[in-house]
This record gives structure tokens, C-alpha cells and sequence, in this order.
């Protein structure tokens, strides 16, 4: 079974829970003391992983850590569908890895100020927040085009991708770090989507959607 | 609520496009400082309500609107769709909830493509809607300002800059023909704004929804006659302009800390 070195409140750890939960994989919890204990920088962790970051998984002995190379990796080798992770299509990969680097950027501003709020990281706040809002302001105006023209997802397909679930968390926790998503509209029409994904998953601080109408496909 | 001459309490203002308050979703938006929840029921009503939970203050746009209700994340308390009205409470199940629990209901209407609200008191000071022309309009992206609605209103009337025919380049191949349009302020916060090119006349209604007082939402209303340009077409050009003048103004504010400066923008 996949182990999965673990912190409930990590915003890179719920991307990885999203995806096993999405793809119904089994997986084992070694649930690590971040904060208050920084059981990520002991020895025994920074053997796993030197970067001294959650989250990391063992498959089999097969050991990947970063959130973004882990969806890649068990989207496509637990996916047969392909519909998280289009593995022969030039185009959905191109975009959903500029996704991910999207997804690296929110790690930087918007994580970074909720990490500095909540459990005292050092950061320049301000400039946290600025940043995560000039990002904001790119992805509420891609989504909204995105539904105009008919997509409701981040990489303009039908079917949800490890692209949205990279950039979820961070995104729907931005409020722990001060950054309001009142002037986002788009943004949280797709956060309802989002927790409308089938065995979608919680996490502390973030709440489920009332079910869509039945009548509507969407 | 942030003090306002009564005026401006008892007037309409738009607060969201209508095609953007969907089904089982809640709108978290701000007017005059008061943050509002507005949300739609299953029968296509709108409801514009202060966001906050009666009980403990909870905002009502992390709720669920359950297509007859709002329910609160909270504590479970449920309201009802028109008159706020508390409708059951987890905590004491067989009791029916006080007719003195009901959520803050504030007047709201549909019309030219937005969702409109007015904080006044709503059997003394329903005000006059605004009259405008509705036919062959188009409700633009609305675009958040980190400005005063004075400043964005005074840098539209400085000049704004669109295509009324944007799918159809003049001059060089691929150039759009610019104009500089002609703005004018039918009071502080609706402003029409121009443009003409030789076989096109196109004019946008600003309307300018004060936020807070150092934010605005402009949300824009074309009207185009002469072409039939393809809609996408149209509202990714006005997008692109908003913000650019967005980026001016906000721009201009930053450099300046805030005074009033002319504002420069492609």
C-alpha cells in the first residue's frame, strides 16, 4: 500500500489526499508533527527527502516527494482513464503543466502568507499577499473566459485535471493568510466545482458544497 | 456599516452580473462597506442579504444555499429564501424558530443584466432604478479596482480608449482602430463612454459599484450598432481595456500615494 508522509494542514498534502481519494487508491497515513514540532527537519525525514518538505510518498520503495511531480506520477500510473492526466495529448499536457508551475507560484505567495499567519514562518507578508492577488487576478479572468466559451475546468476539458487540484488548495485556503477572495468571482464558481468532484475530500478550513440541482448537468 | 448620507443608502447599485449568480452558489460581494450574500433559489429568485449569520456573525457566503435556503456553515441555521426568515435551528429541533430571527434582507432587482441592491430601508425609500437602454446590450466582465469610485469615475472622464468594431481590423493588417471615445458622467457613479469607426457606433454604460471607499467594481454595458461582431470577440477587447485602465489607475494611485494624477494608458 502507498504510504503517504503526511500533515493535515498542509495545502501540498490535501493535493495528493484529492487525487488518491479522486482515483479511489488505498493509501497508509505517517502523519508527521510539522507545527509545532518540525518533525520535517529531523534526521530520519531529511533521509526521505533532503528538501526538509512534505509531502512524500512510498510506493512499493518507489519514494517521490513535491506535490506536483506526485499528482503526475499517480495520475499516470492509477488513472487508466487518462481523464486526470491526458498522457498523449500535446496540448493538455502543455497547459496543465503550466498549471502546475501556476500551482509553485501560489506556493509562494498565497502558502507562503498562510504559513506566516498561522504557524509563524518567516515571510514578507505584504509582499505575500500582493503576489498571490496579482495571481488571483489571472485566474479569476481565465475561468470566467473559460465559461464563456464553455469549459469549467483550469486546461479547457470536460473532465477536471491534476491541473485544478494542484491549484485548489492554496487557493481555498487563502483566507488563513489574509488574502479575501470577495474580488474573485470566477474563482469561487470553480471552488464550488471543485467540491462538487466526486469523493471530493475535506480538510480543516475547508467546507463541501451543497449538492447541484438534479436536473442540471453541471 | 461605514456611514453614508442617506442618499446614497436609498439608491440602486449593481453588485453582480446576473448570469454569474448561479444556481446553489452564493455571491460574496461588498456595497458601502456592507458585505452582501446574494444568492439565488431553485425557483430563479434572487436574494441580496447582509453576510452574516444572525446568530453568531458568521458570514453567509461560506453557507449552502440548498435552492430554498441558506444554511449556515456554522451552526446549521437555516433562512429562507425572500423574507430571511429562520426556519429551523439544529440545536432545538422541535421548536419553531422566533419570527424575530431573520437574516438582514435588503432590496434587490433584476435588470439590464445585473443584479442590483439598495440598503435602505425597503417599505419607506424603494428608489428609482436608473433608466437605461437595455436593447442589444451586452454585460462586459466586471472588473475590481483597488481605487476610490471618484478616482475611477474622474480618470473615465480623463479618457477611455475602445474599438467599436474590434473584429475587424483598420489600417495595418491586425490593428485595431482605437478610439479615443467620448465620455460623459450622467452622475457619480453611471458614466457612457463613445465610440464610432466609419460603419460602427458603439457607446459602454459604466456603472460604478462602491465597494468600500477606496474600492470600486466598474461593470460595463455595451451597445453596438452596425456590426455583428461575435461576442467573444467583443468581450475580450473590452476586458482588455478595463484593465488596462485598471492598471493605470491603480498605477497612477501607487506613484502618487494617492493624489489625483493624469492617468496614461495604452
Amino acid at each position: 500500500m502507498i504510504k503517504l508522509y503526511n500533515y493535515e494542514l498542509s495545502g501540498d498534502c490535501y493535493k495528493v489526499r484529492l487525487i488518491m481519494d479522486a482515483l479511489r487508491i488505498q493509501f497508509e497515513r505517517i502523519d508527521l508533527d510539522f507545527y509545532p514540532g518540525y518533525e520535517h527537519e529531523s534526521p530520519w525525514f531529511l533521509r526521505l527527502n533532503p528538501l526538509g518538505q512534505l509531502p512524500v510518498i512510498d510506493d512499493d520503495g518507489f519514494i517521490l516527494r513535491d506535490a506536483q511531480a506526485i499528482l503526475v506520477y499517480l495520475a499516470s500510473k492509477y488513472d487508466p482513464s487518462g481523464l486526470w492526466y491526458p498522457r498523449s495529448e500535446a496540448e493538455a499536457l502543455g497547459r496543465i503543466s503550466m498549471w502546475l508551475g501556476f500551482a509553485e507560484s501560489l506556493g509562494a505567495t498565497a502558502a507562503a502568507a498562510r504559513l506566516h499567519d498561522a504557524m509563524f514562518h518567516d515571510a514578507d507578508i505584504e509582499k505575500c499577499r500582493a503576489d498571490a492577488h496579482a495571481l488571483f487576478r489571472v485566474l479569476d479572468e481565465h475561468l470566467w473566459f473559460a465559461e464563456q466559451e464553455g469549459h469549467e475546468w483550469l486546461s479547457s476539458r470536460e473532465h477536471p485535471t491534476i491541473a485544478d487540484i494542484a491549484c485548489f488548495p492554496d487557493v481555498m485556503l487563502s483566507e488563513e493568510g489574509g488574502i479575501s477572495r470577495l474580488p474573485y468571482p470566477a474563482i469561487r464558481r470553480w471552488t464550488d466545482r471543485m467540491k462538487r468532484i466526486p469523493h471530493f475530500t475535506l480538510m480543516p478550513g475547508i467546507f463541501g458544497a451543497w449538492p447541484a440541482r438534479a436536473s442540471q448537468s453541471a | 456599516m461605514a456611514r453614508t448620507p442617506g442618499n446614497i443608502i436609498a439608491r440602486w447599485f449593481p453588485v453582480a452580473r446576473s448570469e454569474e449568480v448561479i444556481s446553489r452558489h452564493v455571491v460574496q460581494t461588498q456595497l458601502l462597506g456592507q458585505e452582501i450574500a446574494v444568492w439565488r433559489d431553485d425557483a430563479g429568485s434572487v436574494n441580496a442579504w447582509e453576510n452574516r449569520c444572525p446568530h453568531r456573525g458568521v458570514r453567509l457566503s461560506i453557507g449552502f444555499n440548498t435552492g430554498t435556503e441558506l444554511r449556515c456553515q456554522y451552526h446549521g441555521w437555516r433562512y429562507a429564501t425572500g423574507n430571511g426568515q429562520c426556519t429551523f435551528i439544529p440545536a432545538h429541533p422541535g421548536q419553531k424558530p422566533s419570527s424575530a430571527i431573520r437574516a438582514n434582507v435588503y432590496g434587490s432587482i433584476e435588470q439590464y443584466g445585473f443584479v442590483w441592491v439598495h440598503l435602505g430601508q425597503q417599505q419607506t425609500d424603494t428608489p428609482a432604478l436608473p433608466t437605461l437602454t437595455a436593447q442589444h446590450a451586452i454585460a462586459l466582465r466586471s472588473i475590481f479596482v483597488e481605487a476610490p469610485p471618484s478616482a475611477v469615475a474622474e480618470a473615465l472622464l480623463r479618457g477611455y480608449r475602445f474599438s467599436a468594431d474590434p473584429a475587424h481590423p483598420q489600417g495595418s493588417p491586425g490593428e485595431i482602430l482605437m478610439s479615443a471615445a467620448s465620455v460623459v458622467a450622467h452622475d457619480a457613479y453611471i458614466l457612457t463612454a463613445t465610440a464610432a469607426t466609419h460603419d460602427a457606433d458603439a457607446s459602454v454604460t459604466f456603472l460604478l459599484q462602491p465597494m468600500t471607499e477606496s474600492q470600486t467594481v466598474i461593470h460595463g454595458l455595451l451597445h453596438v450598432e452596425g456590426v455583428g461582431t461575435e461576442r467573444l470577440t467583443v468581450l475580450r477587447h473590452h476586458n482588455s481595456q478595463m484593465t488596462a485602465f485598471r492598471d493605470a489607475v491603480e498605477g497612477a494611485r501607487r506613484a502618487n500615494s494617492g493624489k489625483p494624477v493624469a492617468v496614461q494608458y495604452p
